[in-house]
């Protein structure tokens, strides 16, 4: 497991062609090592509220941005939105959906949900590159979180 | 039998009045005592009245001179014959005479005639009474039983009059014919002698009730004849003194007009009965057609959300790792090689350009309509403006011709319009100079448009296959596209109440028309899943 300590944005991501275009891109901008890469949205809700294998986590340092698939298995995107936007302790976090998919009724329910972003993946990987890293810089860099 | 009676005393005399002849004063009629010579010996107070004058002059006058004068002659002949065979002829013995009142008006009267002696004299007293009132009303019941009679004997309807004891008294024309027996066969025969085995009838049981009860009844009855044959008749049947009186009147064809009538409606009951079990034998199988159907919604939208999501993922690995293979390697990569990644990724695009489209054609058919007026001018332009930016086009003529407002979705038009037009301009542009004209006309319940090119066209030949989906009349090398954008525009305007077709010529351009339903959108505005 890599240095937790240092975790700024968490991907959620069960493609692992998409995975890597992702982390590659992000990694030019220097937000790679600050990616840590779950498979799917059980991981990603234990990660985010400490549970199963991330009971150790230490939270003192707050996430700067979750970057959110929607259609994964086990659970989905969505329910993973609604959990987190739901809970005292992470409705602050900002949660970016990037998706492959520009499906209205998903634009319409994770906006309803709270979202603070939604961003659909371009085939292109010019186009592709362009977006991740406009969204990396953006929430890392120039975006300011609450403390605590 | 002594046929004279014998009256003691005097004889009576003109006057003064014998207090034993006084009584004669109190009786109701005209009285006379009439000696042999025909002379009037007495008369009571009646005589005034019923003659005329005073009774002194009566008395002691003859009696002729109360006659006419025609029958002063005969009446002293039967006068001397009475006398020679004198008996009492009491009244309504036929001796009905005319008589002379105050010597001018002649009147009938009855005369009873009563021999007596008078000491010893043979004398008739006469009771003379005028019956002329008698006689009138007589006439007159007589003239009015005639005229009942009459009418009764020439009603169109049958009348019968059976007797308590169940024979006929009365049978009229219409009856005896209705009947198919003559008057004078029934009259005073018993009802079941003439239609033997009629006891056993329901008619009959009515006859009965009301011969018995005194109650009148009304009943339709079907009579058969001895032959066999049949006939209706409503009765009415009242009581009256004699017994009962029925009227008849034959129904027989009212009777078959109803049957018919009745067996038209039974027929058409069992036609709405068998159009209903139809009609919901119909609406069950669409009812559970409707099922499969939102069934088969449901699954081609999880599959269209699948293929959303998931095809997508592919086609990005096939893009992104042949350009990071293209970076990292293409040095070690021959120019061949680098024209096998280029295609690659052309063919790549080409999908993800083809699921695009897929997606926009199958989200038209689940987008609900949100109609409000459109100004059509302004969208047309609009659109043309952003579809030659795109295309990079700038010398495209276009012609709008002033276009009627729309009634309809604008992001749904929007799109119609926006491939029309990139059609039209993407079929125009190998033209030296591609012009677009774009016209309308408002029609009585719709709105027609019509963009018009100086393309290439196509051959009318592939007419049908021009709005299906994924359908090409030209080739993806010499015109790029997924064949989707015709069959888009079908689907919004169908889901529009409108129409869409085309008219071309190979290399002579080719005209797109649609048409939209003017007004409110409410016909208009349900989905079509």
């Amino acid at each position: 497991m890599r240095r937790l300590q240092s975790i700024d944005v968490l991907l959620v991501e069960d493609s692992f062609s998409d995975a890597e275009l992702t982390l590659r891109t992000l990694r030019k901008d220097e937000i790679g090592e600050r990616v840590y890469w779950v498979k799917d949205g059980a991981e990603a809700l234990d990660f985010m509220f400490r549970e199963g294998a991330y009971v150790e986590r230490d939270s003192s340092q707050k996430l700067l941005l979750v970057l959110l698939d929607l259609r994964m298995p086990k659970v989905g995107g969505i329910e993973v939105l609604r959990r987190l936007k739901g809970d005292i302790r992470t409705r602050t976090t900002p949660v970016v959906i990037l998706t492959s998919s520009d499906e209205p009724r998903d634009i319409a329910e994770t906006y309803r949900l709270g979202v603070n972003s939604y961003i659909v993946k371009p085939v292109k990987l010019a186009a592709f590159r362009e977006v991740v890293s406009q969204v990396g810089r953006y929430w890392v860099y120039a975006n300011q979180v609450p403390a605590g | 039998m002594p046929m004279v009676r014998e009256i003691g005393g005097p004889a009576p005399t003109a006057a003064p009045f014998d207090g034993k002849w006084a009584i004669l004063d109190a009786a109701p009629d005209a009285t006379l005592v009439v000696d042999e010579q025909g002379r009037v010996v007495l008369a009571n107070l009646q005589v005034e009245r019923v003659f005329g004058g005073s009774r002194s002059e009566i008395i002691g006058a003859p009696l002729d001179r109360l006659l006419p004068l025609r029958y002063r002659q005969r009446h002293g002949r039967h006068l001397a014959s009475f006398f020679a065979n004198p008996r009492v002829r009491p009244m309504g013995a036929g001796l009905e005479l005319l008589a002379l009142r105050s010597g001018r008006d002649e009147f009938p009267v009855e005369i009873s005639l009563s021999p007596i002696r008078v000491a010893g004299t043979p004398m008739v007293i006469a009771t003379i009474r005028d019956v002329t009132e008698r006689k009138r009303l007589e006439e007159a019941l007589r003239s009015s039983e005639a005229r009942f009679r009459g009418t009764l004997d020439t009603m169109l309807e049958g009348c019968q009059i059976i007797g308590h004891d169940w024979r006929y008294r009365y049978v009229n024309e219409a009856a005896a014919k209705q009947g198919r027996s003559p008057a004078a066969a029934l009259l005073g025969h018993l009802m079941m002698e003439v239609h033997p085995g009629i006891e056993t009838t329901p008619a009959f049981a009515i006859l009965k009730r009301c011969m018995d009860d005194r109650t009148p009844a009304e009943v339709e009855n079907e009579f058969i004849y001895p032959d066999g044959t049949r006939a209706w008749f409503q009765l009415a049947i009242q009581p009256v003194p004699e017994g009962i009186f029925v009227l008849s009147l034959e129904i027989t064809r009212r009777k078959h007009i109803e049957e018919q009538i009745r067996k038209l409606n039974v027929e058409l009951e069992h036609r709405v009965q068998e159009r209903t079990r139809e009609l919901q034998r119909v609406n069950t199988e669409l009812q559970s057609r409707t099922i499969a159907l939102e069934a088969a919604n449901k699954e081609l939208d999880g599959f269209s959300y699948s293929v959303s999501h998931d095809l997508r993922a592919p086609l990005r690995a096939i893009d992104g790792f042949s350009r990071l293979l293209e970076e990292a390697c293409g040095s070690k990569v021959d120019a061949e090689g680098l024209r096998f990644l280029a295609m690659i990724r052309t063919q790549c695009h080409k999908m993800a350009q083809l699921i695009d489209d897929l997606l926009t054609f199958a989200r038209m058919g689940r987008k609900p309509i949100a109609a409000s007026e459109i100004n059509m001018e302004a969208l047309a332009r609009e659109v043309f403006e952003e579809v030659c930016g795109q295309a990079g086009m700038k010398s495209v003529g276009l012609q709008v011709g002033p276009l009627p407002p729309a009634w309809g979705d604008p992001s749904l038009i929007r799109q119609v319009w926006t491939n029309l037009l990139s059609n039209a301009i993407k079929y125009s542009a190998t033209r030296e100079q591609p012009q677009i004209t774009v016209s309308g006309q408002a029609r009585t319940a719709e709105t027609e448009y019509c963009v018009r090119d100086n393309g290439v066209g196509f051959d009318m030949q592939y007419y049908n296959k021009l709005f299906a989906v994924f359908e090409r009349l030209h080739s993806a090398e010499e015109f790029p596209g997924s064949g989707v954008g015709l069959a888009i525009v079908h689907r919004i305007v169908s889901r529009h109440g409108g129409r869409v077709w085309a008219e071309a010529k190979e290399n002579e351009g080719a005209a797109f028309y649609f048409t939209l339903p003017r007004g409110s959108s409410e016909d208009a505005s349900t989905p079509v899943n």
